[in-house]
């Protein structure tokens, strides 16, 4: 994670999920550091974009993964995580 | 008010059902993440669940053990479903954890109902199995949790059951601690069934063709359109929710592919799919074939069915096919349905008379109609003593019929507050105009968010210790929002002088954080504000109509000649105890602000 490569994934990422939460709200001033529940995410619209990042990476996404999830950084580091675990 | 004369069920029990509907040919299709079909002929469910009943008993389970299944939409699902009746035993459909939720609250309301039945095994896959350690550490069902590929093998088996025997326990609402088991005879499901089968194949409709995304643990999805399908018989299609809440176009795409008759869905359904969907994404859709579309489990707007119809025709959707209904998991599930073929109504009427005097009079708020009782259901309208009302007059709707639930499982007291001399109270407010019925209210303390009932004490509860809140001062209640269309959440919540000045904020996250669901609106209020009972226990129905009609204030300060007074109304006592109540919860009690 600490090659500039990595660095560089992860920003694309985190954009790519900040334009998925941005759909998901129909607004456009979702930033990487801001809270995902400061913005009304609710439970439709989390379900929504589990299924979607699902989708688009593949990737499956737990239960458990909610703990330490408070902003869309924090999404976007654990999709990258995801991705390298992928078989 | 009543419906047509009882229809006498094809079957006597569910086990009968499928043994017949095996013998048809007709299949259920399983649609992907991916939009691919997967064919499960009903044979193949019937042969699976005969050799998944021979292992459920060579396990152990006997006959009235419930089962309880916590799985997602897929044959697994189907098939221990009809394994575990085989088996003699009860099924118990239970949610799945929610991706990306929180699992303590899960853990918790899980583990209430496994005890609420008593459960003796959980059927569950691989994937759910690592999440459900603790509720099942908790509840310590006898036989253990197996996951579902596990069962089967080469004996089958299908135990004889009775009409009346219990056939299937389904949670309606209840709060966490104290979940509602809903117990349901063969008898119950199938005369609902049939009433069912009767309103979709009547007047030489064509043969029905289900498509569904509403989840399997739900009764909407699981009796009307899972039983139903194996009633009729009929094919169904089922996407999962997800599927259907990211990509709303798919659920139409699929009655397209499948030249789909029927669905059902919640009215928040319908505006996701007018919010969501694009016109490029319906490329050669044809909803020319879809006859019945279902709006249920919350309550009927008509905006939005209007808009619905709007968009949609251009793609042969017809104006007739929706179809406003009303029912619950008390009575099955159908109650009363739009007559068929023809177009919804509605009807405008007086907002203050029907909320003041509870009369029906000509005015600008739209009520939609949901239909006539269904064959062999009763409804009437009473007055809080119990005196029936006729048409045109507000009051409480009670049902009686054969699908009316033996009661809830193992808990007599809980039945008797529901049931009266076979009269089901449904907790709803209506009234009946021109033979049927216009639901306009509850008197229940229940908030619907998108067909899902909730219990007030949730939302309030995620409130503990949160700084700012008196404890215990906090009431959930439903409404509308000006413009929307769908029941939202608001929080009426007392504060305390320490109150930070984004309090609103922090209480919309809390309850968002514990139960998922952000309050759309947070009141903050000064103490003693919320309406209480002489015995001190906040009164939520008599919160929110004052909220909404905003008069809800302060309370008068407390005197020493107030209190002179209240004892000269032989009150000393109450305010005493009242006193101590509050000097307990707070010091601020003579604090004005």
């Amino acid at each position: 994670m600490s090659t500039p490569d990595s660095a560089i994934v992860l920003e694309a990422v985190t954009q790519e999920i900040v334009d998925l939460v941005a759909a998901e709200l129909g607004t456009v001033d979702v930033t990487a550091d801001g809270t995902l529940q400061s913005w009304g995410l609710d439970s439709l619209k989390v379900m929504s974009l589990v299924f979607k990042l699902e989708q688009h990476y593949d990737i499956v996404l737990d239960e458990e993964d909610a703990d330490d999830l408070r902003t869309v950084g924090d999404l976007a580091a654990l999709v990258l995580r995801r991705i390298e675990e992928r078989p | 008010m009543r419906g047509a004369p009882a229809i006498e069920p094809k079957h006597e029990t569910l086990n009968g059902m499928l043994a017949t509907a095996a013998q048809t040919g007709e299949s259920l299709f399983f649609v992907n993440r991916k939009e691919q079909d997967l064919e499960v002929p009903m044979a193949r469910i019937r042969e699976q669940a005969l050799s998944i009943a021979a292992d459920l008993r060579n396990r152990g389970v006997g006959k009235g053990d419930r089962v309880a299944l916590v799985l997602p939409t897929c044959p697994e699902f189907v098939e221990c479903f009809f394994g575990v009746l085989c088996a003699g035993a009860i099924p118990v459909p239970l949610y799945p954890p929610v991706r990306l939720g929180r699992l303590d609250e899960y853990h918790r309301k899980t583990a209430a109902m496994l005890r609420a039945v008593d459960a003796a095994m959980v059927v569950t896959d691989e994937r759910i199995r690592r999440f459900l350690g603790v509720a099942v550490d908790i509840s310590a069902p006898r036989l253990g949790c197996v996951t579902a590929s596990n069962l089967g093998g080469f004996n089958s088996i299908d135990i004889e059951v009775a009409t009346d025997d219990v056939a299937l326990i389904q949670f309606s609402s209840g709060t966490t601690h104290d979940p509602k088991p809903v117990a349901l005879t063969h008898a119950n499901l199938l005369s609902n069934l049939a009433a069912i089968a009767r309103y979709l194949t009547d007047d030489g409709a064509p043969k029905p063709v289900g498509v569904t995304w509403l989840p399997l643990y739900h009764d909407m999805g699981l009796i009307g359109n899972l039983l139903s399908a194996f009633y009729v018989p009929a094919t169904l299609v089922l996407l999962p929710p997800e599927l259907f809440v990211a990509v709303p176009a798919a659920w139409l795409r699929a009655i397209s592919r499948h030249r789909g008759t029927v669905s059902a869905a919640p009215n928040f359904a319908f505006g996701l799919c007018l919010d969501r969907i694009r016109d490029e994404e319906l490329e050669g859709v044809d909803l020319s074939s879809w006859r019945v579309l279902l709006n249920g489990a919350e309550a009927v707007t008509a905006g939005v069915q209007r808009r619905f119809n709007k968009r949609f025709a251009r793609w042969g959707l017809r104006p007739s096919a929706l179809t406003p209904c009303y029912g619950m998991a008390e009575a099955s599930l159908g109650v009363t349905f739009k007559p068929a073929g023809t177009l919804f109504h509605s009807l405008g009427v007086d907002a203050d008379k029907l909320a003041l005097d509870g009369v029906v009079a000509p005015g600008r708020k739209e009520l939609v109609s949901v239909g006539r009782p269904l064959s062999g259901v009763q409804v009437e309208i009473r007055d809080a003593a119990g005196m029936s009302l006729p048409p045109g007059r507000v009051g409480h709707v009670f049902l009686r019929g054969p699908s009316v639930m033996m009661g809830y499982f193992g808990r007599t007291d809980l039945t008797d507050q529901a049931i009266h001399h076979g009269w089901l109270d449904s907790g709803d407010l209506g009234f009946t105009h021109d033979g049927e019925l216009y639901v306009c209210g509850r008197h229940k303390d229940v908030v619907v968010v998108r067909g899902a009932n909730h219990a007030p004490e949730e939302f309030e509860a995620a409130l503990e210790g949160l700084a700012g809140v008196r404890a215990g001062c906090a009431v959930a209640v439903g409404f509308v929002p000006a413009g929307e269309d769908g029941e939202a959440l608001a929080m009426l919540v007392e504060t305390t002088t320490d109150a930070s000045s984004n309090l609103a904020d922090e209480v919309a996250s809390r309850v968002q954080e514990r139960t998922q669901i952000r309050p759309a609106q947070v009141a903050l209020l000064s103490p003693g504000t919320l309406p209480r009972t002489s015995s001190g226990k906040l009164r939520r129905r008599e919160a929110r109509t004052q909220w909404l009609a905003s008069t809800l204030s302060p309370p008068k300060k407390v005197t020493a000649s107030r209190l002179l007074a209240a004892a000269a109304h032989g009150e000393l006592r109450h305010a005493r105890a009242r006193l101590a109540r509050r000097a307990a919860n707070a010091p601020s009690i003579t604090t004005e602000r």
